[in-house]
């Protein structure tokens, strides 16, 4: 009789650990299935992204990736607009154009902070060894970007104005041809072409960071999806966070993912994730002193990340390119960084 | 419509004037560019640059283009090496030589000259051909044998017969022209109508991007309307018997 309800007991334990088991199997299952369609671009700064791919980060938190290709930031607003993606990321250039025209897109992550990953490069031969040796030279940028604006601040710094200067828009298409024949005597652009551009015999003369230019990537989604998507936006940010980790402890393994999504080479790729920019974690973004912090007591301050959108909106709305220049707090939600590192706290 | 589209966009709202710019906000923007220009560059400089690459690289094209499809249609095995190397180059667009011009042309105007030129160059080249190629051989026989030598032959059989054909081709070439100066643009230019629209589309200046796109519709039909009536003048005998 005891042998009897001892197998009963057993046969009811295992028959409910049985369903415990199943139950748990669907709920991850439900879990690992959220949908999210990430519109990506081909930008060193973009590490992490391409990091997070090659290592299965994003499966593993949980999220069934839909990549998009974009050429460019620009190339994001209307997408933004009808809807067709969810999340990216885009240089600040580009997001204080999108936001400023009203493209219903919010800021609520940092990529990159990359004050040496853009720089002035010049022609062997041009006769160009500083800032200042620019005046009466071709050098070329493309308008809008965040070269541009380096240019600019960087004919400031040596005390020149653009009519001092052959002044060329040049699309990065155009860049490299027009470098080796020597239609223009120097660019200011944006890895990988800064890389490319001192491979064709150029020399570097001055960095973002040197005409203090504070400039990075940020990850932007869809202003309706961002607030009803919470749970997706979490495990993104894990994801990417765990990224962050592979470059600083394994930079020629994430030097090779890019090698293999972009087709530089593998010193360029390595340059750029050790030397040029910095990809910070979640909680770094948050200190006040970062340079892009999205710490609420900064915005408040006008510092950290806000203040970099503001100047080059300023920079555009000068230059006539943008009518208005808007409050950015209301462009940047911080809720979910902050959620995210409270909950690691 | 022009009245249903303000109505829809700027009257009542129905489409938000972020999906689609309402008539009167590009009238607006329109009346702006001209007076303050784009980027620096007043409207009429952005035009006559486009309209000067255009012509520049269509002109280049038909002088080019009509003898040397002539050549073809008269003689076969010219017509057998070329017309598959041409047929190549036509589906290539535009874009896709932008490196590649640049490198041998430079960033300059000859490279999008070169590229028009391509453009319309084949459009022409294989309809003048044909025109050739298709005539019916009673005409020539019956020139022939009321005692036409080859250079009358030419002149007042093959030359008047082909025309039609050159005509079509010519007027493809002149509207694939103006089509392609706007990637022509893309390749390093300073100014032009489709430098316009590719720089107002990367600051989300929408209103400048249809301002853009409809003045090369416009300005596209005015020159196709002219050359239609060029075509009357020269081809007066077209469709009469």
């Amino acid at each position: 009789m005891r042998n009897h309800s001892r197998r009963e007991v057993l046969r009811l334990a295992g028959a409910a650990a049985g369903a415990a088991a199943f139950g748990a199997s669907i709920n991850t299952s439900r879990a690992a299935s959220m949908n999210v369609r990430i519109g990506w671009q081909p930008t060193l700064n973009g590490a992490r992204y391409f990091v997070a791919q090659h290592e299965g980060l994003f499966t593993a938190n949980g999220l069934n990736v839909e990549a998009i290709k974009f050429t460019s930031g620009p190339a994001y607003f209307s997408a933004f607009l009808s809807k067709s993606i969810d999340v990216g990321f885009m240089g600040t250039p580009p997001a204080v154009v999108g936001i400023a025209q009203g493209v219903p897109m919010q800021i609520f992550a940092i990529e990159n902070y990359a004050p040496g990953s853009e720089a002035l490069v010049a022609r062997k031969g041009s006769g160009i060894n500083a800032l200042k040796d620019m005046k009466g030279k071709r050098i070329a940028t493309k308008r809008g970007t965040s070269g541009d604006y380096a240019l600019q601040m960087g004919l400031k710094k040596a005390g020149l104005t653009l009519s001092d200067i052959t002044f060329l828009d040049i699309d990065v298409s155009a860049l490299i041809p027009a470098f080796t024949r020597g239609d223009i005597d120097a660019g200011w652009y944006w890895e990988p072409w800064q890389g490319e551009m001192i491979q064709a015999g150029g020399k570097q003369i001055a960095t973002d960071g040197e005409v203090g230019v504070a400039g990075g990537i940020v990850w932007v989604a869809q202003t309706d999806w961002l607030a009803q998507n919470g749970e997706i936006v979490e495990r993104l940010l894990k994801a990417v966070d765990e990224a962050t980790a592979v470059i600083a402890k394994d930079p020629q393994k994430a030097a090779s993912y890019i090698v293999a999504d972009m087709g530089v080479t593998q010193d360029l790729a390595l340059r750029v994730l050790t030397k040029e920019a910095t990809w910070p974690t979640m909680k770094q973004t948050w200190e006040p002193g970062y340079p892009l912090s999205i710490n609420p007591a900064s915005i408040r301050s006008d510092k950290g990340l806000i203040d970099a959108l503001s100047r080059q909106a300023e920079f555009q709305k000068n230059q006539g390119s943008l009518k208005t220049s808007p409050d950015f707090a209301k462009a940047i939600e911080t809720k979910y960084v902050a959620q995210f590192i409270g909950a690691k706290a | 419509m022009l009245l249903l589209w303000e109505l829809l966009t700027d009257g009542t709202h129905t489409i938000s004037t972020k999906f689609l710019a309402s008539p009167v906000g590009i009238a607006e923007e329109f009346v702006t560019l001209l007076r303050t220009g784009y980027a620096g560059t007043p409207l009429w400089d952005h035009f006559a640059a486009s309209l000067g690459r255009t012509l520049s690289g269509y002109l280049l094209s038909a002088v080019v283009a009509i003898p040397v499809g002539l050549w073809m249609g008269l003689n076969p095995y010219v017509r057998a090496v070329l017309s598959p190397l041409f047929n190549l180059m036509r589906p290539v667009p535009a874009i896709a030589l932008i490196p590649v011009m640049v490198l041998w042309f430079g960033i300059g105007e000859t490279s999008k000259i070169f590229v028009i030129f391509l453009a319309s160059f084949l459009y022409v080249v294989l309809n003048t051909s044909s025109g050739v190629a298709t005539i019916p051989e009673g005409l020539i026989r019956a020139a022939i044998n009321l005692g036409a030598n080859r250079a009358q032959l030419f002149r007042y059989v093959i030359f008047p017969a082909a025309m039609p054909s050159i005509m079509t081709g010519l007027k493809t070439g002149l509207a694939v022209s103006w089509a392609v100066v706007v990637a022509a643009e893309l390749i390093a230019a300073q100014k032009g109508l489709g430098y316009m629209i590719e720089d107002a589309a990367t600051f989300y200046r929408i209103n400048d991007v249809y301002v853009g796109v409809i003045l090369i519709g416009v300005i596209g039909l005015f020159m196709g309307a002219s050359l239609e009536a060029i075509e009357r003048r020269v081809m007066h005998w077209a469709g009469k018997s």
